[in-house]
């Protein structure tokens, strides 16, 4: 029988040598399980100073302005773009309007020689009036004498009434009016009460008619069931075209009294 | 490196803007003067009659260098006045129905104008201690009186002077001032013109020109 002793001698000499990263992992465990264990207080100077850096950085942070997202930033510099081109094309508009009233009103201004109408100008005496104007049709223009035949509608050319606009019956607004061509015209007037009927002339010149003148139209303008105009509407078209005959008389028959002169208007109207 | 890009976009945007709306202000010339009246006729019984036609009207006054235009604008007529003016002096005038079919049109020399308006020979002004604030300038009163006795009651600002005013309303000589409201009261009715608007925009040429010249 072999010698016991010899077995275990043999095994204590056998031996295994361990993995080979085994070594480097049970000993960083070691050292940083030691470390982890192992504390040191710090010197109280230091951590002063270590909590007035923390604070500033904090204080720092906060007066810092976001940064402004980039996406804003595109949508600030189209909405920039966008307000620039509108005031260009703004101001291109404006000065293209402008230049249109005035070709407009230059085009209109060549008068439209028609067929001759008599144009009157002597007062009822027979007497020349003063200055040199003309009453025969077919007199040619000397100087200062301009006959003008028919309407060149300036700068009556392009009226409107409450925004809706209007082609002059005879270059004239009152008998656009009591002509009944724009039917729709009573439609314009509101509710008695709500009158406030504005005539666009041109761009220096919006007629505001009165609650009684816009009444008078509004009248004008009724109808009977059968579409025929009622009795008060008949009345007061005559009512107009009286006037309009009274004032013609006045201030184109005879060149003596003038429509602009303050006192020649105010006798007349309130006679 | 984006918003260097975005940066300049955005103040050459607002340079743009800015200029366009700067060209846009319309220019101003202190010479053109375009003063705007509304007509009003007032009575107790409220209606005036004919004078309706009238009410509401606009007078409007065209001034630039030597030329001047009075238009008066309502339901009834509108008619001009065009004056021509040598300094201080008419040197030419012209009246001019420019409503209705039979438009008719009268040219003076500056002796037919005033014999045309001789009943303003011999009137007297006198200004009153009475002002007024109309379009912000303070307004003082003046009473025209013609020699048949008719007054006519005017409100005038120092500020500004239009020699042509004066020449188209013989009313109006010797004002020292431009009229912003004057009335005319005759058998308890009153007919006023008030100023509305002032503008030194610079007035197209052709406002001054008749047609048919």
């Amino acid at each position: 029988m072999a010698n016991p002793s010899d077995k275990w001698s043999r095994l204590q000499d056998h031996e295994t040598p361990p993995p080979g990263d085994a070594y480097e992992r049970l000993r960083g465990q070691l050292f940083l399980s030691r470390l982890q264990q192992h504390s040191v207080p710090p010197p109280s100077s230091v951590s002063a100073l270590v909590k007035n850096a923390v604070r500033q950085t904090n204080t720092r942070k906060n007066s810092i302005p976001r940064r402004i997202p980039l996406l804003r930033w595109l949508a600030a510099a189209c909405i920039g773009l966008i307000l620039a081109g509108g005031a260009i094309y703004w101001a291109i508009s404006n000065r293209s309007a402008h230049s249109a009233i005035v070709s407009a009103g230059r085009q209109q201004t060549q008068p439209a020689v028609r067929a001759a109408v008599p144009v009157t100008a002597s007062d009822s005496a027979g007497h020349s009036p003063i200055g040199h104007s003309d009453s025969s049709s077919e007199k040619t223009a000397a100087s200062g004498t301009t006959i003008l035949h028919g309407a060149a509608g300036i700068p009556l050319a392009h009226p409107a009434i409450e925004g809706h606009p209007l082609a002059l019956v005879d270059n004239d607004l009152l008998v656009t009016f009591t002509s009944f061509r724009y039917p729709e015209i009573g439609e314009y007037i509101g509710q008695e009460g709500e009158y406030d009927l504005r005539i666009h002339v041109d761009q220096y010149t919006n007629i505001a008619l009165s609650p009684t003148m816009a009444g008078f139209i509004k009248e004008m303008y009724s109808y009977r069931k059968n579409g025929k105009p009622t009795r008060k509407a008949r009345k007061t078209k005559e009512r107009l075209e009286r006037w309009q005959a009274a004032d013609q008389k006045q201030f184109d028959s005879s060149a003596r009294s003038n429509p602009i002169d303050p006192f020649d208007l105010g006798d007349f109207l309130f006679r | 490196m984006v918003t260097r890009i975005i940066n300049p976009i955005f103040l050459l945007a607002g340079v743009v803007g800015f200029l366009a709306f700067r060209r846009a202000a319309p220019p101003q010339s202190p010479d053109d003067l375009t003063v705007s009246y509304t007509l009003t006729l007032s009575s107790k019984r409220g209606n005036t009659g004919i004078g309706e036609t009238y009410n509401g009207g606009i007078e409007t006054l065209f001034a630039a260098g030597a030329h001047a235009r009075l238009r008066l604008a309502s339901l009834m007529r509108v008619q001009s006045v065009f004056i021509v003016m040598d300094g201080a002096l008419v040197k030419r005038v012209t009246l001019l129905k420019e409503s209705g079919n039979d438009r008719k049109r009268t040219t003076m020399t500056a002796g037919e104008w005033k014999e045309y308006n001789k009943k303003y020979a011999g009137s007297t002004l006198q200004i009153t201690r009475d002002t007024a604030t109309i379009l912000r300038y303070l307004c003082k009163k003046v009473v025209i009186a013609l020699k048949d006795g008719r007054q006519l009651s005017a409100w005038y600002t120092p500020d500004i002077q239009s020699p042509a005013f004066a020449a188209l309303e013989p009313a109006f000589a010797g004002i020292p001032g431009l009229v912003l409201q004057y009335e005319y009261v005759y058998r308890k009715k009153t007919l006023r013109y008030r100023a509305t608007a002032i503008s030194h925009k610079p007035i197209d040429p052709a406002v001054f020109t008749p047609p048919g010249n």
